[in-house]
């Protein structure tokens, strides 16, 4: 309430509006005279016929000998508008002297008009700095959205010079960390190509560059003589000299990502202060897009590194026996799992190559880890593969000493070619016994059988030897292909059985032939639908000579009978 | 044509007794139930100790509603083993479906699962009960 009276005594009414519209005139003279705003009479024809003091003293500031004869410009033109029918008369607005006014009209008696003019300059630098600010805004959020788009460092860097080029400065140039010596450049100007090189370039030469790269505040533009750049910090076409310069450091997370250099020509406005916070601000949101894409590269490389380790090898003909293997890990984005095969090879024809198909449980880049283990621990045990019970005694202590709780199921499988026929020594360590495809379409399930590794303390293993004549197949597989689940409900699984009866049909298929054969069952049967981690490995005595498939099946069915006698 | 969705699995709780626990097992034991089936049966043995005090020797899990198994169910059965044989509860497995059996026969951990738990004497525990048989088993 106190409030609300108080109000009334603080409102000054502006003289500028036409609450009196037809109050002008030279009755009131006295009364604008000493107005402490500016007031021009116009006559008819739009020459001042009058002014108060405080016009006097503005148009006298302004060094213009406008108030004898005609009316600033935006005013004249103002005047010479027809006034409106109804309602009063417009407004007009123009600068005087570097400050800006609102004129408001009274119109007077014989056309004359009285110019209230009104200072809104504060309003306009306000409204003028409002919409800088937004402008900013908008290149930030801008900027934000190109940088963290993507998180490929060239293409960072690139969208960092570009933006700021465009947005900042005449040039700009990106100096990337250092590697060694040499530091990675990268240029453009506006309307310019971006352009990259790696140099050995002394930070020293551009003033505040090796703080920077440090990651230090940034040294004041007005402190950094342009007439210092040296030329490797210039874009190459870069014309004309240069008239300013801002070096701002590009923060990342704990390191920092890089410098950012701003140039402008001499004939461009320089930095101001607030250019220069702007440019921090930029560099802050570039170095923290930079930082990121920066840390993705190196986890990139990591894994990739990691991963090329445990990704299944590519499988050849050796010494006279094919061998053929397929993975496919449960989610088809990664390219690891549980699963896995190795194919060791003899040092010579007289030798076994040893051969293990195994399935670690669960799924992903966890069971991925185990199986890189397992894989290494079976590989030093190589040269005791003559004992199948042995070598997995062995593996069973070392995966007990370690603390997870994952077990693995795995076969063992030495091969050795003797005239013709492939003999196998097959050990199961609770693992899906292979099967053997004999040439008359029979599909045996080789006799072996074992405790599985890892979980037990004490294991068993029971070997069984397997001879394949030529054409004949061991097929090793894990049980995610007999574990598909899918078919014509969704809800069977593929099963032993349906595995088998695919089997019969790969008789004397070479052993690419029946891994994808399986596999492409198996995918069928799922129809899209999830699944384990799916591996297959086929060892397959080759067919001999030539021919047709049909007549060196014909040869095949006698040759190992012929051998063996 | 019907997308297959994970089953659900329930364990149930028979009867308590001091010395033993009979758990009903109905449903999917696969790769998205087995975490489940670990943790009731945790559950199960947890508040059975909290009610009868660390005396239970006998854990028998019913399998004759189970409608499927995956070979992710061995994970959950050696992790049980893991857990219950030295609190010395022996494991009991009835009715099981043919392709359990088939499982535990393949992976050879058949008779290491329900072999005897060691006899443990918790401090404190007089059991009168069954005196000569913890003097057989040890």
């Amino acid at each position: 309430m106190g409030c609300a009276r108080c109000v009334p005594l603080f409102v000054i009414r502006s003289p500028g509006t036409p609450d009196r519209p037809h109050g002008g005139g030279v009755h009131v003279s006295t009364a604008w005279a000493e107005a402490p705003y500016p007031v021009l009479v116009t006559d008819s024809v739009g020459d001042v016929v009058e002014t108060n003091e405080a016009a006097s003293h503005l148009f006298a500031q302004a060094g213009e000998d406008v108030f004898v004869g005609s009316l600033p410009d935006w005013l004249a033109q103002a005047h010479r508008r027809p006034t409106p029918a109804v309602g009063p008369p417009e407004s007009a607005s123009g600068t005087v002297a570097g400050r800006t006014f609102e004129a408001h009209p009274s119109p007077g008696e014989d056309g004359c008009v009285v110019w209230w003019l009104v200072e809104n300059t504060d309003l306009h630098l306000a409204q003028q700095a409002l919409q800088g600010e937004r402008e900013r805004t908008t290149i930030l959020a801008d900027i934000s959205s190109a940088l963290f788009s993507s998180l490929n460092v060239e293409r960072c860097t690139e969208v960092t010079v570009r933006m700021a080029a465009d947005h900042l400065a005449n040039a700009a140039v990106v100096v990337a960390p250092a590697q060694g010596r040499r530091h990675s450049l990268t240029y453009t100007q506006v309307g310019g190509e971006v352009a990259h090189k790696t140099a050995a370039i002394d930070p020293r030469a551009v003033p505040g560059l090796t703080e920077a790269l440090q990651g230090f505040p940034p040294v004041p533009t007005r402190w950094i003589d342009p007439g210092d750049i040296p030329d490797w910090a210039v874009p190459p076409g870069f014309t004309g000299p240069i008239g300013s310069v801002i070096v701002t450091p590009l923060p990342g997370y704990g390191m920092p990502a890089g410098v950012l250099i701003l140039l402008r020509s001499s004939t461009h406005q320089a930095f101001s202060d607030g250019e220069e916070v702007f440019a921090r601000l930029f560099a802050a949101r570039a170095g923290a897009a930079l930082s990121a894409a920066r840390l993705y590269a190196e986890q990139a490389s990591i894994t990739t590194t990691l991963l090329r380790e445990l990704l299944p090898p590519k499988l050849e003909r050796l010494h006279g026996v094919e061998y053929a293997g397929i993975y496919r890990a449960a989610k088809d984005h990664e390219r690891v799992g549980g699963d896995f095969y190795d194919v060791h090879p003899g040092t010579g024809d007289s030798k076994e190559t040893f051969v293990v198909l195994g399935d670690v449980a669960g799924k992903g880049l966890e069971a991925a880890v185990l199986t890189g283990k397992i894989r290494s621990v079976l590989h030093a045990l190589l040269p005791l593969s003559g004992d199948h019970k042995h070598v997995l005694t062995l593996l069973n202590d070392a995966l007990m000493n370690s603390h997870h709780t994952r077990f693995a199921t795995l076969v063992l499988a030495s091969v050795q070619r003797r005239q013709g026929e492939v003999r196998i020594r097959l050990t199961s360590a609770g693992h899906l016994p292979p099967l053997i495809v004999r040439t008359d379409g029979r599909v045996e399930e080789a006799a072996t059988s074992g405790t599985l590794i890892g979980a037990l303390p004490e294991i068993h293993a029971q070997s069984t030897e397997v001879v394949l004549a030529p054409g004949e197949t061991c097929l090793l597989y894990t049980d995610g292909i007999t574990e598909a689940r899918g078919g014509p409900l969704g809800d069977q699984l593929y099963g032993e059985e349906r595995l088998r009866t695919a089997l019969r049909e790969c008789v004397r298929m070479p052993a690419e032939a029946v891994v994808e054969r399986v596999q492409m069952l198996a995918s069928q049967w799922l129809g899209g639908r999830e699944h384990d981690d799916m591996a297959t490995l086929a060892i397959t005595t080759p067919l001999g000579g030539g021919g047709t498939p049909h007549l060196v099946g014909e040869h095949d069915d006698s040759r190992p009978h012929d051998r063996e006698q | 044509m019907t997308p297959y969705l994970p089953a659900d699995l329930t364990v149930t709780v028979h009867s308590v007794e001091p010395y033993s626990l009979y758990l009903a097992i109905a449903g999917e034991l696969d790769y998205t139930t087995t975490a489940q089936f670990t943790y009731e049966v945790n559950e199960a043995l947890d508040s059975h100790r909290a009610q009868q005090g660390p005396v239970l020797k006998d854990l028998h899990l019913d399998w004759s509603s189970l409608t499927g198994i995956d070979s992710s169910a061995l994970t959950a059965l050696l992790l049980l083993h893991r857990r219950a044989h030295p609190e010395g509860i022996t494991l009991h497995l009835h009715r099981q479906p043919a392709q359990m059996t088939r499982i535990l026969e393949l992976t050879g951990v058949a008779g290491y699962l329900t072999q005897d738990a060691p006899t443990v004497h918790p401090p404190g525990d007089s059991t009168p009960d069954e005196p000569t048989e913890t003097d057989v088993t040890s």
